[in-house]
């Protein structure tokens, strides 16, 4: 066996176990947009070049309000912005790549390709087989899934009945538990979480997450600046 | 299989939009050594955006949104996210069905 196969199996047997939040996301992602009103391809589409569920599935909520363009990149760049955080780390891991696969990785990093990667980095260098076994099997589960997501979604008449609206929250849920868990992360997420309800009753439609999840970041940035005051004068 | 002009458009803003934070992350961020505010701002970010979705999702619509989200915090203590997922989804069809 090379090298690089045994880097990809070695990727792909850390994956396995996790397989099943993206079998189960993007059958999410390709039923709500079907419901929101983009074609089965579109949908597929979507997945294909996106390659990020959150962001997706926020993009499609504000998908027909007044200045969409607009809406759709605040919504992905809000609950994406924290790719830019990890492939900063992951970049400072990959240098020995070339180029071509350099941006391959980047351009196609996803939460566990880059938690795997920094686990991975403690012990021995990250190769490009090695988080390409991470990441070509979430990328064509993903794609697929949404396929078969899709095209099932366009046969059930009413989804709220089923609740299949309400597993977008399911999986936002499951994504803010670690987060939540973390010491600190309370303040931050009671500052947004009710800035975010006074903005969505207040008649801010689209815009209440972006503003939510400001007050939160504010907060962090407070909390920060409060730490470094107290650290200063002993 | 149906193209639309207005889908293909957005579709395309979102890519390019998720894009840049992975590349700006690369390029710029890698290079520069953020400050401890700035940096605790940043790593906020994924927890506020996800609280600012899901807090009004789950208090301002009603009872079976409140109860379901309830239950999959508590299910998602302990389970993994596909079991959180179906729980939630169960648990609203359920409760709209019992208190609508």
């Amino acid at each position: 066996m090379t090298a690089g196969k045994q880097e990809f199996l070695d990727g792909f047997r850390l994956v396995l176990p996790i397989l099943v939040a993206p079998i189960s996301f993007s059958f999410i992602t390709g039923a709500t947009s079907v419901q929101k009103g983009l074609s089965a391809f579109e949908a597929t589409l979507m997945s294909a070049s996106v390659f990020a569920g959150g962001g997706q599935l926020l993009a499609l909520e504000v998908w027909y309000e007044p200045q969409a363009w607009l809406l759709v990149m605040l919504a992905a760049i809000s609950i994406n912005v924290r790719f830019a955080l990890q492939a900063a780390s992951v970049q400072r891991k990959i240098n020995h790549f070339t180029p071509l696969q350099r941006w391959v990785t980047i351009a196609t990093l996803t939460d566990p390709a880059w938690g795997m990667s920094e686990v991975r980095h403690l012990s021995r260098q990250v190769t490009f087989w090695f988080i390409s076994g991470i990441t070509v099997p979430i990328y064509l589960i993903w794609v697929f899934g949404t396929l078969a997501g899709a095209l099932l979604g366009n046969l059930i008449d009413d989804p709220a009945k089923l609740g299949l609206d309400f597993g977008f929250i399911g999986i936002f849920i499951a994504l803010a538990l670690p987060f939540w868990k973390r010491t600190g992360a309370l303040p931050v997420a009671v500052a947004s979480g009710a800035v975010a309800i006074a903005a969505k009753l207040a008649g801010f439609a689209a815009l209440y997450v972006f503003i939510g999840a400001m007050a939160g970041v504010a907060m962090a940035g407070f909390m920060a600046h409060r730490k470094a005051k107290r650290a200063q004068t002993p | 299989m149906t193209m639309d002009p207005y889908n293909l458009t957005l579709i395309l803003l979102v890519t390019l939009a998720t894009f840049a934070m992975r590349a700006v992350g690369a390029v710029v961020m890698a290079r520069v050594e953020l400050g401890p505010i700035s940096s605790a701002a940043f790593e906020a970010m994924p927890v506020a955006v996800l609280t600012a979705v899901i807090a009004p999702a789950v208090l301002t619509q009603g009872w079976p949104e409140a109860i379901a989200g309830g239950v999959a915090v508590l299910v998602g203590l302990r389970a993994p996210t596909a079991v959180v997922i179906v729980v939630a989804m169960a648990t609203v069809a359920a409760m709209r069905h019992l208190l609508g």
